[in-house]
């Protein structure tokens, strides 16, 4: 007798699979902290200090894990982290983070503080039970990014 | 304010061919194939810190220093040259080791790992 594709052969059951998604957005930023002198700024932020700020191409990878639900055979709806993603970047898109994202109005909107955000803020919307936010990636640009987890 | 691994590239564009130098041509030949002859790729390295977002700057480790260190660590030395120059047999794999140990001892034990996409279809990294 010929096996039947469809089965489930049993090894899914225990198995705890990572899911990644990513989303792109577009934002502007300025090296700046405020409670420092003009001086004390340029010397710690060099090149990437200016008045009027710099803009790059980020992208935001979510990694989650869970087991695979046994009638749909998915880990989380890819609709579902399409929402959340889109959710928690969305303050971010075509918009100036220093002053149009209020976390960041006196937090340096480092590529560092901004992964750490978008992680604490994912973990809050994430409210699939038995599905966890394993890990945050942030790229600015393609040569540098972040890992928060 | 927790840990976060930040990781930058750098591309060097250099040359190399693996070899043995205590094998045979034929051997060598035998072993390493196309890779024995002298032949050059974009090296795309990904080096990767980790620490706590500095409270005042937000950075993990300041970008400008850290391309400092790697223009003069790595690009000065190596750019544009004969990687055997330097390293005996200097693969991919002999080529993250080498290079993640460079960055340990000026960057200290913030350096977590070394990656090294040597091609589209090549990609090593240590020590994970």
């Amino acid at each position: 007798m010929s096996q039947n594709p469809h089965q489930n052969s049993g090894h899914r059951q225990n198995a705890i699979v990572t899911i990644a998604r990513k989303v792109h957005f577009s934002s502007g930023h300025r090296y700046f902290n405020s409670r420092l002198s003009d001086e004390e700024n340029k010397k710690i932020f060099g090149k990437h200090y200016s008045t009027h700020g710099h803009g790059h191409n980020f992208t935001l990878e979510g990694y989650f894990n869970g087991p695979i639900n046994p009638e749909s055979g998915l880990v989380i709806n890819l609709i579902e982290i399409d929402q959340l993603l889109k959710k928690v970047s969305d303050p971010f898109d075509h918009h100036f983070i220093n002053t149009d994202v209020p976390y960041f109005k006196d937090v340096v909107p480092t590529t560092e503080n901004i992964a750490t955000y978008l992680y604490k803020e994912l973990k809050k919307e994430l409210k699939n039970p038995g599905v966890q936010l394993l890990k945050v990636r942030l790229y600015e640009g393609d040569t540098f990014w972040v890992d928060v987890q | 304010m927790s840990q976060v691994t930040i990781t930058k590239c750098f591309v060097l564009h250099a040359l190399h061919n693996l070899n043995n130098s205590e094998w045979s041509f034929d051997k060598n030949l035998a072993v390493f194939g196309k890779c024995f002859r002298l032949h050059g790729h974009d090296f795309k390295f990904e080096l990767s810190l980790r620490g706590t977002p500095d409270p005042i700057s937000g950075f993990v480790y300041p970008p400008e220093m850290l391309e400092s260190i790697i223009n003069k660590y790595i690009m000065e030395p190596y750019s544009g040259k004969n990687l055997n120059d330097f390293f005996s047999n200097p693969s991919g794999e002999g080529l993250v080791v080498e290079f993640y140990n460079i960055f340990k001892e000026h960057l200290g034990e913030a350096v977590v790992s070394m990656g090294l996409q040597e091609t589209l279809k090549n990609y090593f990294s240590y020590p994970k």
